[in-house]
């Protein structure tokens, strides 16, 4: 066995449930999830370039999740993105802590672009900096952080709906 | 709002400790003398700690591939078996077990019983190991994996109810031939949640309860210390809230390298 071969299976094993999960949000059912972890392993098993530092093999595996995901399900779909900063300043801001909690957040993020939701699940839910979350998506860190404070924004948005608040809570004025 | 231009994206950033020191001091700053952007960052900081993981049940992870798992050749559908037989099991202790625990010391004859049965009817050939039971497709259950300590799950079985209450037995081989029993049954009375120690003849014992169920490790010939390093790691297998992360496959691992090998 090569020595890369060895990383491979060893990072596998250690982020088994993790790749897991994030197969799962990716593809929203765990048949779909399995299928695309193991088309996941195969293709990082048949690799010779697998990181030694755990880290960045951990980031690898989740970058060859995601391309296995857009082979798999999600060639047609490429879109532009528009980079341009946005400004704090002006607008009113509607978004009540009171709102924010897992279950609106979950609601929000199925409502959102696949993806804005996958780069705050990167970073916010696996945890990846955004050098990392660059790598697995393929773009520069740049466009990671616009994409994700966009997301947010989209989330924020997506939960200030009707249909999105906790049981009990009352809509309050918007500004 | 703050003189400082800070944007949007800026702002997700600091929230994200991307940004550099200078620049995160003066978003700090900022924020400090407006109130407008200390609310956003506070929302921010909200939303980034509110995100949920994935609705997904241990049972729906798949086995590692089969080139992953040279150290993991347990059936998985032995685990299934296991796992589907706790499950009936811990619902039976559950609901009856609670109210009649076991009398002192019955746990232990019987436990000691199911091991040196499976010892006797173990063939010296482990690749003659069978699971007992069969059942269909249902996913391996991770929990009850011990391939992160060299140890094969090969036999699973209930127990016939001694004093009332229901058991079963887990049969795990080593790499050197050791067979060692995890019993699990109702919890016994004076034992604690920390694994002590039941060692009878040549037989080593370490039993703990956790959550209203009783566990028993057993093996004839495995190192005290390297037991006591097994039970340890077990226990946090069988804690039902406990997540099975790197640190666990870790204490697992470490098993191995605790005493010296299992004498058969």
């Amino acid at each position: 066995m090569q020595p890369s071969q060895n990383a491979v299976e060893i990072a596998l094993e250690l982020n088994w449930s993790r790749l897991f999960g994030y197969a799962f949000s990716l593809t929203g059912d765990a048949e779909g999830a399995r299928d695309l972890l193991q088309q996941s392993a195969l293709n990082a098993l048949a690799s010779t370039n697998a990181p030694s530092d755990r880290k960045a093999a951990r980031a690898w595996l989740f970058k060859i999740v995601r391309n296995a995901w857009i082979d798999q399900y999600r060639r047609q779909k490429l879109r532009t993105e528009d980079d341009s900063p946005i400004p704090i300043e002006g607008g009113g801001w509607d978004y009540e802590d009171r709102v924010i909690a897992e279950i609106t957040v979950r609601q929000g993020l199925g409502k959102i672009d696949p993806l804005q939701r996958e780069v705050i699940e990167l970073v916010d839910l696996w945890g990846f900096r955004y050098a990392d979350a660059a790598t697995i998506l393929g773009v520069p860190v740049g466009t990671v952080m616009s994409r994700l404070s966009r997301a947010r924004l989209s989330l924020l948005e997506a939960m200030a709906g009707e249909n999105l608040r906790p049981m009990g809570f009352l809509r309050g004025q918007r500004k | 709002m703050s003189d400082i231009k800070i944007t949007w994206d800026v702002l997700n950033a600091y929230v994200d400790g991307e940004l550099g020191r200078a620049m995160s001091a003066r978003v700090a700053a900022a924020a400090a003398q407006d109130a407008t952007l200390a609310t956003r960052i506070a929302t921010l900081s909200k939303l980034k700690a509110s995100t949920p993981g994935p609705d997904i049940f241990a049972h729906q992870i798949p086995p590692l591939p089969a080139a992953t798992k040279r150290r993991h050749l347990a059936s998985w559908r032995t685990y299934a078996i296991a796992a589907g037989l706790i499950l009936i099991l811990a619902a039976g202790i559950l609901t009856q077990g609670r109210r009649t625990p076991n009398a002192d010391g019955v746990w232990l004859t019987g436990a000691l019983a199911a091991q040196r049965q499976w010892i006797n009817s173990a063939s010296q050939d482990a690749s003659r190991d069978r699971p007992l039971v069969t059942i269909g497709a249902a996913m391996a259950a991770r929990a009850l994996d011990l391939s992160d300590a060299d140890l094969k799950l090969v036999h699973a079985a209930t127990l016939p109810a001694v004093a009332g209450s229901e058991a079963m037995f887990l049969g795990y081989r080593g790499p050197h031939g050791c067979l060692v029993g995890l019993w699990i049954g109702a919890p016994q009375n004076g034992i604690g949640s920390a694994p002590e120690t039941f060692d009878t003849g040549d037989i080593r014992v370490r039993a703990w309860h956790d959550h209203g169920i009783g566990y028993a490790l057993l093996s004839k010939g495995m190192d005290p210390a390297r037991i006591d390093r097994l039970a340890e790691a077990v226990t946090r297998l069988t804690d039902p809230r406990q997540i099975v992360d790197d640190s666990i496959r870790t204490a697992l691992r470490d098993v191995t390298r605790t005493g010296v090998a299992c004498r058969v």
